[in-house]
């Protein structure tokens, strides 16, 4: 079957099976940004926008994204300087690969609750695990960019 | 300046192994072993073959039967005749996709006949226990013996026992307790994957979510009759290692079905396989006894470990296991003995994790010691600081170090401790452990130097990005060396024939190392006649042994009606003497004692009659930020480290010492103690009401 929606603000079409996961389909077509650890929903290393809401994109059927507005990593940060800036000078990362999810679930948190203190930081990004840094700089990072907006 | 790979890293940009696509490329999948301990009666491929997509459907019989791994070589490729554990490889499909991969070698019919099986290391060593390795004699890199049992991979001690047994029962205080450190996974939040290319004997390319370049190509050279020159492992971006990705993995396999379909061969692990077909850490059973004078003196102590090897010892870089598991290094103990018996079991095979086998020997020894503490009725604190190493002391190996700074750094944990309060109504409790980790200066690794346009330079490096920040520890040991700034120094990983070595990051001495091969490659750039490119290698022990003392105190709160708890804060101090990079230091810090942490409390590999039964992340529970508790950090600077950059070791420091740290809190809070881990609220809750 075939998928439209809009991805990093541009018109994206693909030929999807009807259980395709969004995951695979983006990674298939070259967004590899997005990365799968868990492949069941509690890592959030795929984490991606849809419609503004973060969701982990390897239990997200692509067909429900049919229509949506969908923004990964590499879309969010080439139009979010402040986003990337905020991981870069912190130092968020270490082996990088929960980055990317990271970086979604921040860009969304500065949607929803811009305004957030260090408890709800680390309640709202509690689903993008970490086995590296210890999380004292991906707080860093997020508290930074909320500061930023 | 930031780390080399941020902006890469942040913008999705970094290429992992699964994110790599090459021309024609096919994919791999493996039916394994739903048998703990098995002979392989049949297997039937028929229908995988008939699956849309499939180019073909391989078993042992199809590819090399030669052995592989690290030093003990006990490993097949694809069970032969015969399973071990539960997810074995037992027969693999190559097909057009993954999911073609997949579904078809679902439809693989293996038939087996169950053999009786054994899954901890005192059942296997037993008289009459079923044997798993009927070879174990003639394995290339074996040191078992033949008086030993069948199962039995090492057994192996130091020092006198029966100096150490007469210590003992001469002792004023003495105490005796078994202790088990539990299996736990590495982590990593990205699964192992890998694409071989073979074109032909003379060109193999492989990209392997692995830290040791040189030594895959060497692994995979000698099981699939390759000249290891032939095979180029391709540079990478590695998504966490933690002593889980120091193996071949599926290089072997994907190597050998390349040959076989003509075509480059992908395969990307799923979670479940990590956690059930990986190398975790070896969980290990430890009888303890330690004795002390009307004083408060250590007069002796005997540390008996039973390590769970799993189905195969190829994984840890010598068939003894984790040393780690049975050292006694911060003390010092007149009478020592020790014993490590390292033991096939029908359950997952085992490897090395972060520092490895010391957070299962450090559980034990620092419960131990703080339960003679209070024997003597002496404040664990002072006990400790009563027995810590001074200089001139020999640890229990009988080595010398170039200084202990224990004292030091328990003064000044003790100095910035500041009581956190417990929710009203819980419990609190203090708890403290002690670790020192020695680590040796061997360095072995190359780089090369190219000037480009500007004024500016690239520094080509085989060694693997861990997540460490390494690449950029790299960088700025240049530009402080050269006199130049960072911004003008590229860093580049490289395959491995561009240059001639690189051990792998490990040990906790990748940025003395680097400091050692950066020395040489900065005189050889001042002195070179030309703008020509240089290449500067180190390969050897400069034979100077430095340690690191950590001090943890941790404060804990137990809810006295459920048992939970929760942690108020948790104080690292440590030793150091230069940081190159303080922000990459913290994270090591930071990130070694939360995972201490998650392992002595949320994470459990639960197995059962060898069957690993969370066998995804969303039961196998990591830390979160939610859980991350409180932190405090105190460097005690002054130490001497290690060459030029005179550096300490950072990367396995913090992680040991955690379950022992949190373990005395909950005694400390509810005069209950716990000796196996995972902590739990269940099992406090049931000591308490006990
Ligand atoms: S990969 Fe999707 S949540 Fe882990
Ligand atoms: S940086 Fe490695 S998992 Fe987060």
């Amino acid at each position: 079957m075939k998928l439209s929606m809009t991805l990093n603000g541009e018109p994206f079409a693909a030929e999807i099976g009807s259980d395709a996961m969004l995951v695979d389909v983006l990674r298939l077509n070259q967004f590899t940004g997005t990365k799968e650890g868990c492949g069941v929903g509690v890592c959030g290393a795929c984490t991606v926008l849809v419609n503004n809401g973060p969701v982990s994109s390897c239990i997200y059927l692509a067909v429900m994204a049919e229509g949506a507005e969908v923004w990964t990593v590499e879309g969010l940060t080439s139009k979010d300087s402040d986003l990337l800036n905020a991981f870069v000078e912190k130092e968020g990362m270490q082996c990088g690969i929960c980055t990317p999810g990271q970086v979604v679930s921040c860009y969304a948190l500065g949607i929803e609750n811009p305004s957030a203190n260090e408890e709800e930081i680390r309640e709202f990004m509690a689903g993008n695990l970490c086995r590296c840094t210890g999380y004292v700089t991906i707080t860093e990072s997020v508290r930074t960019y909320l500061d930023s907006k | 300046m930031s780390r080399v790979d941020a902006e890469s890293k942040a913008t999705g940009r970094s290429r992992y192994v699964a994110d790599i696509s090459l021309p024609n490329m096919v994919y791999a999948a493996v039916a394994r072993s739903t048998s703990a301990h098995a002979k392989i009666k049949k297997i039937d491929t028929s229908v995988a073959e008939a699956c849309p997509g499939v180019i073909g459907v391989f078993t042992a019989k199809d590819i090399s039967q030669i052995l592989y791994g690290r030093n003990l070589i006990d490993t097949p490729i694809l069970a032969n005749e015969k399973v071990r554990f539960i997810g074995e490889r037992v027969a693999a499909v190559v097909a057009n996709s993954r999911k073609e991969a997949e579904d078809a070698a679902a439809m693989i019919e293996i038939d087996y006949e169950p053999l009786e099986a054994v899954y901890t290391a005192r059942e296997a060593i037993k008289e009459g226990a079923p044997v798993i390795h009927p070879d174990t004699l003639s394995y290339k890199g074996s040191i078992a013996k033949p008086e030993n049992s069948p199962n039995m991979i090492w057994l192996g001690h130091k020092g006198d026992k029966l100096a150490a047994e007469l210590a003992l029962e001469t002792s004023a205080f003495t105490v005796e307790h078994s202790y088990r450190a539990h299996g736990v996974h590495q982590g990593y939040l990205e699964p192992q994957a890998c694409i071989a290319d073979f074109q032909s004997p003379e060109n193999v390319r492989i990209w392997l979510t692995n830290k040791a370049p040189y030594r895959v190509r060497n692994m995979v050279g000698d099981c699939l009759g390759i000249e290891p020159e032939n095979i180029v492992l391709q540079p990478i971006t590695l998504g966490g290692d933690f002593g889980g990705k120091g193996s071949p993995q599926d290089a072997p396999l994907c190597t050998a079905l390349s040959q076989k379909v003509g075509r480059p061969v992908k395969m990307v692990l799923h979670y479940s396989e990590d956690l059930t077909a990986g190398n975790p850490r070896h969980a290990v059973d430890l009888d303890i006894r330690l004795g002390a004078d009307a004083e408060g003196n250590l007069t002796a102590a005997m540390v008996i470990g039973y390590l769970n090897a799993g189905a195969y010892g190829s994984f840890t870089p010598s068939a003894k296991g984790p040393a780690g598991a049975t050292q006694l290094s911060s003390y010092r103990v007149p009478a020592f003995y020790s014993e490590s018996n390292r033991v096939y079991t029908n359950t997952v095979p085992r490897g090395n994790m972060r520092a490895p086998g010391a957070s299962q020997g450090t559980f034990a020894i620092e419960s131990a010691m703080d339960e003679l503490a209070h024997k003597i009725g002496m404040d664990p604190i002072e006990f400790r600081r009563k027995n810590l190493l001074v200089e001139g002391d020999k640890d229990t190996d009988g080595e010398h170090w170039i200084e202990h700074r224990g004292h030091e750094v328990l003064d000044a944990a003790l100095a910035a401790f500041t009581p956190v309060e417990a929710p009203p109504g819980w419990l609190y409790g203090r708890g403290m452990s002690v670790y020192s980790r020695h680590t040796t200066s061997a360095a072995s690794t190359s780089i090369r130097i190219t000037p480009v346009d500007d004024g500016c330079i690239r520094v080509e490096t085989p060694l693997i990005e861990t997540g460490t920040g390494s690449h950029t520890v790299l960088r700025q040991l240049l530009a402080d060396q050269l006199g130049m700034p960072s911004a003008k120094i590229e860093v580049v990983g490289v395959a491995t024939d561009e240059l001639p070595r690189d051990a792998g990051a490990g040990g906790s001495r990748v940025t003395a190392g680097l400091a050692t091969v950066v020395d040489v490659a900065a005189k050889a750039w001042m002195n070179r006649l030309r703008d020509e490119p240089i290449v500067a290698e180190v390969d050897g022990d400069s034979g100077v042994h430095i340690g690191s003392y950590i001090v943890q105190i941790a404060q804990v709160a137990v809810d006295p009606d459920t048992g939970q708890f929760k942690i108020l804060e948790f104080m690292n101090a440590i030793d150091v003497a230069a940081i190159i990079n303080p922000l990459a230091h913290q994270m090591q810090i930071d990130g070694g004692a939360l995972m201490g942490i998650g392992c002595a409390t949320l994470e459990n590999l639960d197995e059962q009659q060898g069957q690993v039964w969370n066998a995804n992340l969303g039961e196998y529970k990591l830390s979160s930020a939610r859980d991350a508790p409180p932190f405090k950090t105190v460097l005690v600077p002054g130490g001497i480290g290690i060459g030029t950059a005179n550096v300490k070791n950072i990367g396995e420091s913090t992680t040991p010492p955690v379950g022992a740290c949190l373990a005395n809190a909950i005694f400390d809070a509810t005069k209950r103690r716990i000796r196996d881990l995972p902590l739990t609220a269940e099992k406090i809750y049931e000591a308490m009401r006990g």
